[in-house]
């Protein structure tokens, strides 16, 4: 599978490409409480998904949950907004996984799934926490910190051990979680593997290695 | 002497001593007789002052300047009052106030507000008018108000206000923003700003100048008392406070103080900060004084200096330890003792610079280099409260170059050279935090705010549209792109008035109040007990095992818990020092200067010690030695590196900018560079290729195009983005003990700025961080000045290794942080690289 540095997932065999956490509309949801976050996220994150989109120019798109931030998100979506993203989906068949955040909202026309399986591999926005069954999910976010040489970087990551892959969220508000919280206790072990996500490239660390 | 002169001829010569509450003031000074037709708003109010009588019977006086800024304060005139610390400062600050207030009578309302930048000075001011007016059983009231208040007595403040209130600028924005503070303060007369030279550079500055426009609005008669140390530019600290015809009232100067460096036989290291090599003289230094202060500039200096002196303390001598990150109880504790004379030694930070005030202190030693003439004979002047014996104080240099500051220091002490007051222009988020202030407290019209943020000096620049921009940003966040008007936070009436939309909003705004932003700070524990709090940015460093010092223990590091750090006892007695980031006050120009001309003339060397003078020599020898005419420049191969040394004395964040701008000029001429370390005096730029020619790197030129492209994409301004995100109130500020939630999903302001700078790189935010960063962080001018100044006089000289002044840059390198380049994805990459290695093995992609 490629990943790639944008938080994209690109499963050759099956021309799919995974994202997670799109998280569209966040920064309206915080105008409500008079906190006036820049409300670009939702055309970032549609730019973001495009490029990805032509990158790879996949059959299959799984979105992985919490592809708005909550129910009212699409009410509040540009019309333009909307229009881009019908532009990437057009041609592309588009598995929409349940979030949390969106539990119950899908757009019109659309249908969800509690789960998808495709080849063996089971997608999911949150992780089981029992079964080896091969598992793809998101609504972590996770992030890692490195300290190397005096510097100190955090950068959202995909994590991976035997039988699951968590993907970082792809949303441009979205945030992350420290993989060494508690919450991910799971995925702690010695074979697990960090891919942070750099500017032009995705990079290789061993867990051991995040300074957490 | 400007403005009311004190003159000589009539002066008379005399001793007293001024005990003003705790205070213990041996003084010397100046005394003007009065005479009614001079004096006249005071003269004969002041004669029939109980407070005369007070004074007199302890065989004391009024201070000329005193008197002098009373008269010009109760003829309505605003006025700055110049001078030393001990002067009797307090009660010049009080005295109109006791005077109006004795003809007049207590109204009920507010009479006089003191506002000082420290929470600790108002408390002790506090105690210093309560002296007087208890033992004369004056009917005036008077109360403490600061973050630390109790909320009940808060309550009462509202309702019923003493007539004299001490408290700090954040808590006056607080007192404004409420929806009854035009009454609250039409009764205002008098407003004391004590330390006002400490609020002519930063956002505090900004945020008090603009509470003080808010106040002449809501109370024009109030006159504005401001007490200042000496700077340089008396106008300008009279621009910044006061309204037409203020006066400037200088008072007699105290004897220059007695600076001495520390001289010791050990070898002075060439690089460090940590004084291991002067540690038994400074030792024998503070067991000969009666009380002492050390200074130092970074916490981790002040835990390792408290710990060897502790080493080696024969005489049993009571030392302690005072910085930031200890708890309040401790540090009140500290300072209690001290004020009783019951500890013979302080190692401290900046934290305890006000202790001094209450304390019988008779040495000073600052560690590390000054930085800064002004800073220094401030520190010092603290000490000492006898305006007719030089204070004390003794300066310790850590490492070579630093040797040099101090004897540039002392030189430019002797010769009354001030550094140069800065004064900035007035940040654009602390005006959006003072608007949303006003509309909480009601409804107003742009065109009158607009008239009077102009008026508060920092902001006498700004223009109306960009005004409009930030009334825009706080009523929806200003976006081009806008489109939830039921979310506003501000309307605007019929009648062209603009009002809160929901009077809750008004919680949002104090729980945001102020200008400093921190790092969160986390409790540190021993078991159940806790030591103190310390940053996070400094806990994520840690690993679980790792040592450091704390409250003068050796601490392990155990780990996080309920979002606290967990500690046991450390076991042997030395630690591994944090490299705190402490020490960013670049060195001033004034004294920059100073020190190149000392390197420059031969002739003063024969006062340094020879190891010093050696050094510079070798340098001679070597290489050639900076001065204050040349820009030197040295290019020299060290393990498989080619350094290019520039020696630009431009202070460290001008060079920092400078090695981002070089990155980039070498990058492009195929030079291959890979990283840069800097300090005050220079830059140190290592590439895989030689430049073959420097002066082309070196053009001035290079502030415009790659200035410009840099500017984009710099990681400074996303650092300064995240305070001005708070302080704006974009998003909202944390608390400490707030705890986090599980899943920290919350947004990251580095997220915004990426997202704000790609769609709306115009918006008023980010211009607010831009003019931030040019006049601090990146000190453009400075670096435009270097630049222009010393281009035509660049001195290239290459050499077959490291010269002696270029050691600590290097050491530098394996040691401190080090920038690398703009692009994390260097440092990933080097990463995976050394983890491929370690594992030898190939490339997992």
């Amino acid at each position: 599978m490629d990943l790639h540095p944008s938080g994209a997932l690109f499963w050759r065999e099956q021309a799919t490409l995974v994202v997670g956490d799109l998280h569209f509309e966040k920064a309206s949801s915080y105008h409500r409480s008079g906190q006036f976050l820049p409300p670009y996220d939702t055309a970032e994150t549609l730019r973001r998904l495009a490029e990805a989109v032509a990158c790879f120019a996949p059959r299959r798109l799984i979105l992985l949950g919490d592809v708005f931030h909550d129910g009212a998100a699409w009410d509040r979506m540009a019309q333009t907004d909307r229009d881009r993203l019908a532009v990437i989906l057009d041609g592309v068949e588009t598995i929409w996984v349940e979030g949390n955040h969106d539990a119950h909202f899908v757009p019109p026309g659309q249908t969800s799934h509690a789960v998808y399986r495709l080849g063996g591999i089971t997608f999911r926005h949150i992780m089981e926490e029992a079964g080896d069954v091969p598992e793809i999910s998101a609504h972590y976010h996770p992030a890692a910190v490195i300290r190397h040489r005096g510097a100190r970087l955090r950068r959202a990551c995909f994590v991976c051990t035997q039988h699951r892959l968590l993907v970082p969220a792809f949303g441009a508000l979205a945030g992350g979680l420290d993989v060494g919280d508690a919450a991910l206790a799971l995925l702690h072990g010695p074979d697990t593997q960090l891919y942070l996500l750099g500017g032009k490239a995705v990079f290789t660390v061993p867990q051991g290695l995040a300074a957490g | 002497m400007v403005g009311m002169p004190v003159r000589n001829d009539r002066t008379l010569h005399r001793s007293y001593r001024v005990d003003i509450g705790v205070n213990r003031l041996y003084i010397e000074f100046m005394v003007q007789p009065l005479h009614d037709d001079e004096y006249r708003n005071v003269g004969a109010r002041l004669q029939s002052h109980p407070l005369t009588g007070w004074l007199a019977a302890r065989g004391w006086s009024w201070f000329a300047h005193q008197v002098a800024a009373a008269d010009a304060a109760l003829g309505g005139q605003d006025v700055i009052v110049f001078a030393p610390t001990g002067a009797g400062k307090t009660l010049a600050g009080f005295l109109p106030s006791f005077l109006d207030i004795a003809e007049r009578g207590s109204d009920g309302t507010l009479h006089t507000l003191y506002i000082s930048p420290l929470k600790a000075l108002a408390v002790d001011v506090h105690r210093n008018i309560a002296a007087p007016i208890e033992a004369l059983d004056l009917p005036v009231s008077f109360e403490t108000r600061t973050g630390d208040t109790p909320s009940s007595r808060r309550q009462r403040q509202k309702t019923k206000p003493p007539d004299f209130l001490m408290t700090t600028p954040e808590s006056l924005a607080l007192l404004l923003s409420y929806e009854d503070a035009s009454a609250y303060f039409a009764g205002l007369r008098y407003i004391v700003i004590d330390e006002l030279h400490a609020f002519f550079d930063n956002k505090r500055g900004d945020l008090l100048s603009l509470g003080l426009a808010r106040l002449a609005a809501l109370a024009p008669a109030a006159v504005r008392v401001g007490l200042s140390a000496t700077i340089d530019k008396p106008d300008a600290a009279r621009n910044w406070l006061c309204r037409d015809g203020g006066q400037i009232v200088t008072a007699a100067q105290a004897v220059p103080p007695q600076i001495d460096i520390l001289q010791t036989d050990n070898r002075i290291p060439w690089s460090g900060h940590m004084a291991r090599h002067a540690l038994p003289e400074l030792y024998a230094a503070i067991a000969d004084a009666r009380m002492s202060v050390v200074f130092v500039n970074t916490r981790a200096q002040a835990e390792f200096i408290f710990q060897k002196l502790w080493q080696l303390n024969d005489c049993n001598l009571r030392i302690a330890v005072h910085h930031g990150s200890l708890e309040r109880e401790l540090r009140r504790k500290v300072e209690a003792r001290m004020a009783a004379g019951g500890l013979d030694c302080v190692v401290a930070t900046s934290s305890l610079d006000l202790g001094l005030d209450w304390a019988d202190v008779d040495l000073v030693v600052q560690v590390g280099a000054p930085k800064g003439v002004s800073r220094l004979l401030q520190r010092v002047g603290r000490a000492n409260h006898r305006l007719d014996e030089p204070s004390r104080a003794i300066l310790l240099p850590t490492n070579r170059f630093e040797y040099l500051e101090c004897v540039a220091a002392q030189a430019e002490i002797a010769d009354h050279n001030l550094d140069g007051a800065a004064f900035r222009q007035g940040g654009y988020d602390v005006l959006a935090q003072h608007v949303f202030g006003v509309a909480c407290s009601g409804p107003f019209f742009a065109d009158a705010l607009f008239a009077e943020v102009v008026s508060a000096a920092p902001y006498a620049d700004i223009t109306r549209p960009q005004f409009d921009d930030i009334l825009a940003f706080v009523t929806n966040g200003g976006y081009a792109l806008q489109a939830y008007p039921q979310y506003n936070r501000l309307a605007t009436l019929k009648d062209g008035s603009i009002v809160l939309r929901e009077a809750r909003m008004a919680r949002q705004y104090r729980m945001n109040i102020g200008t400093i932003v921190e790092s969160p700070m986390m409790k540190v524990k021993l078991r159940n007990r806790t030591l103190g709090s310390i940053e996070e940015n400094f806990v994520v460093n840690l690993s679980p095992g790792d040592t450091f010092l704390f409250g003068g223990q050796v601490l392990t590091f155990e780990g996080i818990a309920n979002a606290a750090v967990m500690v046991s006892r450390g076991k042997g007695g030395e630690a591994q020092i944090p490299s705190y980031g402490g020490g960013r006050l670049p060195l001033s120009s004034n004294l920059s200067q100073a020190v190149r001309r000392l390197i420059g003339a031969r002739d003063n060397w024969r006062d340094l010690p020879e190891q010093i003078s050696d050094w510079l020599r070798l340098h001679d020898d070597r290489s050639t030695l900076p001065d204050d005419t040349t820009l030197l420049v040295e290019i020299f191969p060290h393990r498989g590196r080619f350094h290019t040394v520039i020696y630009s004395f431009a202070g460290r964040n001008a060079n920092q900018t400078l090695g981002f701008l070089l990155l980039r000029r070498m990058k492009r001429a195929g030079l291959r560079p890979l990283g840069f370390s800097m300090t005050d005096y220079a830059l140190s730029v290592w590439s895989l290729t030689p430049p073959e020619d420097v002066g082309p790197l070196l053009d001035p030129d290079i502030m415009v195009d790659d200035f410009e492209e840099w500017l984009q994409d710099t990681p400074l301004l996303k650092r300064l983005f995240r305070d001005a995100a708070i302080i704006s109130g974009l998003v909202e500020r944390r608390h400490p003990g707030q705890v986090k939630t599980g899943r920290q999903i919350l947004f990251s302001s580095d997220l915004i700025y990426d997202v704000l700078r790609r769609h709306e790189p115009d918006h008023i935010l980010l211009q607010a961080v831009r003019r931030d960063a040019m006049q601090g962080l990146i000190d453009a001018g400075r670096l435009a000045d270097t630049l222009h100044q010393l281009h035509g006089n660049i001195v290239c000289r290459r050499l077959d290794m490291i010269s002696p002044m270029a050691v600590p840059l290097i050491l530098q390198i394996t040691r401190e942080n080090i920038i690398r380049s703009d692009e994390d994805d260097d440092l990933l990459h080097d990463l995976e690289e050394e983890v491929i290695r370690a594992a030898n093995v190939e490339s997992i992609h």
